[in-house]
């Protein structure tokens, strides 16, 4: 292999590569990023946990095509301290697996990794093929990714449900104490389809997709799902599970609600945790939501102090109380646009479901505590 | 020690990691047949349990800090509730 391309080009995908690069590994290939050259004047460079890739295709000029293999971690730091100046990849001509890395004033040589111990990525086995707009994507998966779980031991509860019904996006995620839903008709109808993502491949997603663009094309195959717009490509491993039928915990109905400006509630609810975290450990952040003619929220603790506050809200139903987790609650305020939002009571021990005044494609739902 | 001494040595540790490293994978490999396994089981399990159980020994299941919902069923629960447990229980109840 025999190149050059520019440093900030270089050290702009290698940031993005690394997304998917871990700092350790068992399989030590794995902590390397992998560099392709070609004959049409590209270089894609690939970085990989098995269950999550990311690829970046950046234009070079190529004199020799090949591959190269080198640790992440020591090659981004180098090209990150090189000055934005145009540099030269090469194979040391000596041979094996040495890359000589060279500006006009500088040269390195890094010892590479044998390539042929890389994994391919599954780029061309999908079932399904199409297009979606990059914005519902990554507002799609914003707003569900709050609810799905970081500590379970079951997979399915780190994943996110794509469900696709023939004209309709859903995009489900829960922890089994919240739940988030979000909707959104797409243009073309597409083959249905239901099939799990983990949570962090999406989201990683969200932070790479160029919001320059408009649609990312997707394919679906049996055990990888990838996306893929312009010079990047990112995919995923398919969670093996069953998602729960998530259509019958979310309550019918309502009997109270409560309309209120998002900021002035989340402002009223971060300084109530403030309170409530010092008593995490067996407390899980409780604060009481009283509803009558306006919020009523307090939280209190034995060491600490107590905190009451009155929320103005446009009230209709009979009043009610209710515990409930106001970390919970603070995660959905803080990724909602809207600027009023509404909380459905059906009664003080069923979920409350929040969701946007002006919009009915999304909702999150938090199962209230039981006071013992 | 000299070079060509530390070089083989370098080459018996590199052998050794290859092996450990190819054990790794084989005991990944039976982990995760492991976890398939564990799954079909649990879902038979599940299946069984469900239809023959009294509500109230799922309630106590449930109480005593376990799920009971078909996903998650027989794993340890912690003090939350669960959205996809007490839909069941709900469901069962009526």
């Amino acid at each position: 292999m025999h190149l050059t391309c520019t440093q900030p080009q270089l050290y702009s995908a290698l940031q993005k590569v690394n997304r998917a690069i871990p700092p350790n590994s068992p399989i030590p290939s794995l902590t390397a990023v992998h560099l392709q050259a070609t004959d049409a004047g590209l270089l894609s460079l690939t970085g990989t946990d098995l269950e999550f890739g990311v690829s970046v295709t950046i234009s070079a000029e190529v004199f020799t095509p090949g591959q190269a293999l080198i640790p992440a971690r020591i090659f981004t730091d180098l090209i990150r301290h090189l000055p934005p100046v145009e540099l030269t990849l090469k194979h040391d001509e000596a041979g094996g697996e040495i890359i000589q890395i060279s500006t006009a004033n500088s040269r390195i040589n890094l010892n590479g990794m044998d390539t042929s111990q890389y994994p391919e990525l599954p780029r061309t086995k999908e079932n399904v093929k199409f297009e979606i707009p990059i914005n519902l994507l990554q507002e799609g998966i914003k707003l569900v990714s709050i609810a799905a779980g970081s500590e379970e031991i079951n997979n399915v509860f780190h994943s996110i449900l794509w469900e696709i019904d023939n004209e309709n996006l859903n995009l489900v995620a829960t922890d089994t104490h919240r739940l988030a839903f979000f909707t959104k008709k797409i243009e073309k109808p597409i083959e249905s389809q239901k099939i799990l993502i983990p949570s962090r491949a999406l989201n990683e997603l969200v932070r790479l997709l160029p919001s320059e663009q408009e649609k990312v094309t997707i394919g679906v195959g049996d055990s990888y799902v990838y996306f893929e717009v312009n010079n990047l490509f990112l995919y995923s491993r398919i969670v093996a599970g069953q998602f729960p039928q998530y259509q019958q915990v979310i309550p019918q109905g309502f009997n109270t609600r409560a309309q209120v400006k998002t900021k002035d509630l989340q402002e009223a609810i971060e300084r109530a945790v403030v309170i409530t975290r010092e008593e995490t450990k067996t407390r899980s952040y409780v604060i009481k939501i009283r509803v009558e003619h306006n919020l009523n929220i307090s939280s209190q603790a034995e060491q600490i102090g107590n905190l009451e506050e009155n929320v103005e809200a446009l009230v209709e139903g009979p009043p009610l109380e209710m515990i409930i987790n106001g970390r919970y609650l603070l995660d959905v305020l803080r990724v909602f646009p809207e600027e009023e939002i509404n909380l459905e009571f059906l009664t003080s021990l069923k979920p409350v479901i929040i969701r946007p005044v002006e919009r009915n494609n999304y909702f999150c739902l938090i199962l209230p505590i039981k006071t013992r | 020690m000299s070079i060509e001494g530390l070089v083989e040595s370098l080459v018996e540790v590199e052998n050794r990691l290859v092996e450990v490293l190819k054990e790794v994978r084989r005991f990944k490999s039976q982990v995760l047949a492991l976890e398939n396994e564990n799954r079909r089981l649990r879902a038979v399990l599940t299946a069984e349990i469900i239809e023959g159980a009294e509500s109230s020994a799922l309630t106590k299941l449930y109480a005593e800090g376990f799920h009971i919902c078909p996903p998650s069923f027989a794993r340890v629960r912690g003090s939350e509730d669960c959205l996809f447990c007490l839909s069941f229980l709900e469901k069962r109840g009526k």
